[in-house]
């Protein structure tokens, strides 16, 4: 048992945890240890949490490997249960609740709500008559998501909501989802996007031109009359709808989502992080400031540099290289659990690895494009690398899965 | 659903192609890579300099001001050194226990922040409270709280000291509408100036001189970078920007001789209200300039509050008022040698007597002469001398206002000098066109009043001295200035004969020194002098007293106007008095400009 273990540990993705994490710990001492005192001590912390993760890894290779489908049910609705007992009882950390406390430890439910869902979803999608090949048989795996995604939206956070979004597509895509039904699933999305007030341009003429791309497709696809039409029709809806949606939202997000587009329009209030994050990225130049050299962070122009934008600190200090470098690092996770995914002989083994892929690209785009303002500023943790032992621990949990899963492979 | 469900897919399940997924993931991959590159190679400089511009935070340095010269080169304005005691707000946690610790070091503490004795930490805390600098608590703190303050630094955290330089003027009121003084920039300043070297809580030239040549003195500020972190606390001074040393203003000297505005302000008095200018009708300098009351200057520069500025701006004798150029007055007969000028240029013969004077003259209705009983029948000479009005009415009537008019401009009247302070009136010489736009029906019984200097007609006692020397020097027109590097070639009055200005001058003479002059009492022993005195008639109380002379007779250095507001009632002219004591310490300090005669009196 433990020989085939070591023979068939992937230790390319073992390795690259373990890089990932060393680094985010020195990067989170460098950020954490400037003119803000209250922060100081917070790599010390990382260094317990990241501790304790890795000794969980070790117990999630131990298990074996039907444990996951057996309970992906019950961890999924003990995970609706504490994300309703948080919504209940939670504590408030940056103007949502979040946390659940357990004793001293506060602990974030959304974050292992997440290898719930995936774990659930893959179980669902493994069976072979819930295949989703039909539009119909999207309507029960979409319900797994919605369920979540809406407890967490309510915190609200809206970041870890589109996470859930995000992770259900490729799964589908995964467990036989067709083309050109995923594309008449992602349209609507693009449709509302395209007409997004706030994004620049994105504005009706792209839309147009979208449409007739959509009639390409729909052509292409020889459904009926009443499917094209339906097809359109949702389209049609979702590109008028945006506009008025978007005047429906709280003004925080809505200040979010626009200044990020224009960040000098709002220098001092939500535009502040973001135009201090592009300039201390900027003036890391292609080599970086140093270790531990980066003023603008260590000075603390840069509000939450340990946590959401960690990243900022490596673009300072580390410069373009070193950015890369971990990127390249993050690529290589979300390479591995492809490869996985595709390796591992088990249905559930291989869409619940799709899942986790996802999970850590989407985490990457969205984190790193914050901090170097492309993406709106959800919150969004990046793995390994931000501050936040519930981050760290459920992304550690998720390469544990990867891990058992390769050394089951060839099992079903 | 069971477990054994899946063992049914499990032949059936083939991974599909993870391909475009690795795809979709190189795609995401390369957009981050491709901004990074953006910002941090190709936008590296920009957001460089951007992120130590916030860093980085520039700190004034003031230049030194510019000090104000007299010509003989007295200090009439200076910089002084002040210092102040400061709280630094990152240190408030310890006023609770600093400010006690330095009320035990210094018993008269409370006085000096101006607040009882257990208001003091409240008084601190609110100041820490209004910036994120360290904050003045005592401004002009003497050496000795200095002192401690410096010795006892490590039980009194958060104190520290700063100096400022503070402006000075060591003649204090002398001339203080000429010199000026310095005010703090308000909100409204601060927001337009600060583009031009002007700080918070920097002060600018608010009357004057001061004001005039703001640009001059002031010189350019430098700089020094402070490095701050993101609360704007102070990490102290960078070396890694080169600090930028700032350029000294220029020094201004100016026209005036201190020591003949001292002799006018003390021949004023403490109670006499007026203004005296005093200037050289060869090159335009001015060399005295008086308006009396006065103010202290220095009292802007340190201890100014709202209510002393209230009490000086609403005082009923106006301190802040420059009479000399802002006041105008009808200047009564001074004005009689323009119209004789006029005559004269437009043929009448100097030895024409008209109608005998019998102390009133009829038109319409009487028109007086001052001397009840008249003066008989006078020629120009005679009638200059003598100031008869009645003479002047029947010159005036004759030459009609068309002729008299076109003078003024000659002669500086109706218009601004253009000297080198701000706020100078231009007076009023009313023509035809004046008339009418005032919508006033012009009748030829106006020309009697205005060809005594009576009437519309308004003049300031620059413009007065001006005229004085124009006279003086036979039509030598110099423009009036206040600095020595403002002189400008001087030009010459047109078209006026100079054996016009030749009668009229000796009219001037006799009014000092014939035995029918009404300024006899202006002759200084072994000078000759030339001058006309003036009333002027004050709807608001007694008249004002006028007197304008230029001196030497000969060859004229100076000329002079005054006047001495409300001054009707005195025995003698009190005009001519303060005049005769500017002359005398004139020929005492400027004895090469003194044509000596043995018997002045009798010529």
């Amino acid at each position: 048992m433990t020989r085939e273990l070591f023979r068939n540990l992937d230790y390319t993705l073992l390795f690259t945890l373990l890089f990932i994490m060393i680094a985010g710990i020195v990067i989170i001492h460098s950020a954490s240890t400037g003119e803000n005192e209250s922060i100081n001590e917070v790599w010390k912390r990382q260094i317990v949490w990241a501790t304790f993760s890795l000794l969980t890894l070790l117990v999630i290779l131990a298990l074996p490997h039907k444990i996951f489908r057996a309970f992906a049910y019950i961890l999924y609705g003990g995970g609706i249960l504490l994300l309703i007992i948080t919504q209940l009882y939670g504590t408030r950390g940056g103007g949502s609740e979040r946390w659940l406390l357990l004793g001293p430890i506060r602990f974030q439910p959304s974050e292992f709500m997440k290898i719930a869902t995936i774990l659930a979803l893959a179980r669902y999608l493994s069976v072979k008559k819930n295949m989703p090949d039909s539009y119909v048989k999207c309507i029960v795996p979409f319900l797994i998501v919605a369920f979540p995604m809406l407890l967490v939206q309510m915190q609200p956070d809206l970041g870890t909501a589109l996470v859930f979004a995000a992770i259900s597509l490729p799964m589908l895509y995964w467990a036989g989802l067709d083309t050109v039904r995923l594309f008449f699933i992602v349209a609507p999305v693009l449709s509302a996007l395209f007409t997004a007030p706030f994004i620049p341009f994105f504005n009706p003429i792209v839309w147009v031109a979208f449409m007739f791309v959509l009639l390409a497709v729909l052509f292409y696809s020889r459904y009926s009359f009443i499917g094209m039409g339906m097809n359109l029709g949702v389209n049609i809806f979702a590109g008028i709808a945006m506009p008025y949606v978007f005047n429906k939202l709280a003004t925080y997000q809505q200040k979010r989502i626009t200044t990020i587009f224009n960040p000098e329009q709002d220098a001092l209030g939500s535009g502040y992080q973001i135009i201090h994050s592009k300039i201390a990225v900027g003036s890391g130049g292609l080599l970086g400031k140093g270790l531990d050299k980066g003023v603008f962070t260590d000075l603390g122009f840069l509000p939450h540099a340990h946590t959401d934008f960690i990243f900022s600190v490596v673009c300072e200090e580390l410069g373009f290289l070193g950015a890369l470098v971990i990127l390249s690092a993050i690529f290589v996770l979300i390479y591995r659990a492809l490869m996985i995914a595709s390796e591992v002989k088990s249905p559930f083994m291989s869409i619940a690895s799709a899942g986790i892929a996802t999970v850590f690209a989407f985490h990457m785009f969205v984190n790193v494009g914050m901090v170097i303002g492309i993406m709106p500023v959800t919150g969004l943790p990046l793995p390994f690398l931000s501050y936040g032992g519930s981050s760290l621990l459920s992304n550690t949990i998720m390469i544990g899965l990867l891990l058992n899963f390769r050394i089951h492979r060839h099992e079903y | 659903m069971s477990y054994r469900n899946s063992l049914e897919a499990k032949d059936k399940f083939v991974a599909p192609n993870p391909l475009p997924l690795l795809l979709f993931a190189v795609v995401l991959l390369s957009i981050l890579a491709l901004r990074l590159f953006s910002l941090q190679v190709l936008q590296y400089n920009d957001l460089l300099t951007e992120s130590e511009l916030r860093r980085f935070q520039p700190e004034v340095i003031e230049a030194p001001r510019g000090f104000i010269f007299d010509r003989n080169g007295q200090i009439l304005a200076e910089n002084q050194m002040s210092y102040s005691i400061t709280i630094d707000p990152f240190e408030r946690s310890f006023i609770e226990t600093s400010v006690p610790r330095l009320a035990s070091l210094v018993p008269n503490l409370p006085e000096l922040l101006g607040v009882k004795a257990d208001e003091m930490v409240d008084k601190v805390k609110d100041l820490s409270r209004r910036s994120s600098n360290p904050e003045k608590i005592i401004s002009d703190a003497d050496f000795h709280l200095l002192s401690i303050v410096e010795e006892y630094s490590n039980e009194l955290p958060g104190f520290g000291a700063t100096f400022d330089q503070l402006r000075s003027y060591p003649f204090g009121p002398m001339a203080a509408h000429i010199i000026g003084y310095m005010g703090e920039l308000n909100r409204d300043e601060y927001g337009r100036l600060k583009g031009e070297g002007y700080g918070y809580g920097h002060s600018i030239g608010r009357l004057g001189i001061e004001k005039y040549y703001e640009g001059e003195l002031k010189g350019e500020n430098g700089f020094r970078y402070i490095e701050r972190n993101y609360l704007s606390r102070r990490l102290g001074m960078t070396q890694e920007i080169e600090p930028l040393a700032p350029i000294p203003g220029r020094n201004v000297t100016l026209t005036l001789d201190s020591r003949l505005q001292m002799s006018a302000e003390e021949a004023f008095g403490d109670s006499i209200l007026g203004s005296l200018v005093a200037l050289d009708p060869r090159n335009g300098d001015v060399l005295v300039m008086a308006s009396m009351p006065s103010f202290d200057p220095n009292e802007f520069i340190h201890s100014m509050t709202h209510e002393r500025l209230f009490a000086l701006q609403s005082d009923s004798k106006h301190p802040m008022y420059n009479r000399a150029i802002q006041a105008a007055y009808p200047p009564g007969s001074p004005f009689k040698v323009l119209t004789a000028i006029v005559g004269l240029e437009n043929g009448i013969d100097p030895d024409t007597k008209f109608k005998s004077c019998h102390g009133v003259y009829f038109y319409g209705r009487p028109y007086k002469c001052w001397k009840e009983g008249g003066h008989g029948s006078l020629d120009m000479l005679g009638a200059i001398t003598q100031s008869c009005n009645v003479y002047f009415y029947q010159l005036g009537r004759k030459l009609t206002i068309e002729k008299w008019q076109r003078y003024g401009d000659m002669f500086g009247f109706g218009k601004r000098t253009g000297i080198d302070i701000s706020g100078e009136n231009p007076g009023l010489y009313p023509t035809l066109d004046y008339y009418e736009k005032h919508k006033v029906d012009y009748s030829p019984g106006m020309m009697l009043n205005l060809s005594i200097g009576q009437g519309e007609i308004l003049v300031t006692m620059l413009q007065l001295a001006h005229y004085a020397g124009v006279v003086g020097t036979a039509g030598l027109d110099a423009k009036p200035h206040l600095v020595l590097t403002g002189r400008e070639e001087p030009k010459r009055v047109p078209d006026i004969a100079a054996e016009t200005f030749e009668i009229v001058r000796q009219g001037m003479h006799g009014v000092v020194h014939s035995p029918r002059g009404t300024a006899k009492s202006a002759r200084i022993k072994g000078h000759l002098i030339a001058g006309k005195t003036g009333t002027a008639q004050n709807p608001h109380g007694a008249d004002h007293k006028l007197f304008m002379v230029f001196a030497p007779y000969e060859n004229p250095t100076i000329a002079i106007a005054c006047v001495a507001e409300n001054a009707g009632d005195y025995q003698f002219s009190m005009a001519v008095r303060i005049v005769k004591q500017v002359l005398t310490d004139y020929f005492t300090y400027y004895p090469d400009n003194t044509v000596a005669v043995n018997d002045p009196g009798t010529l």
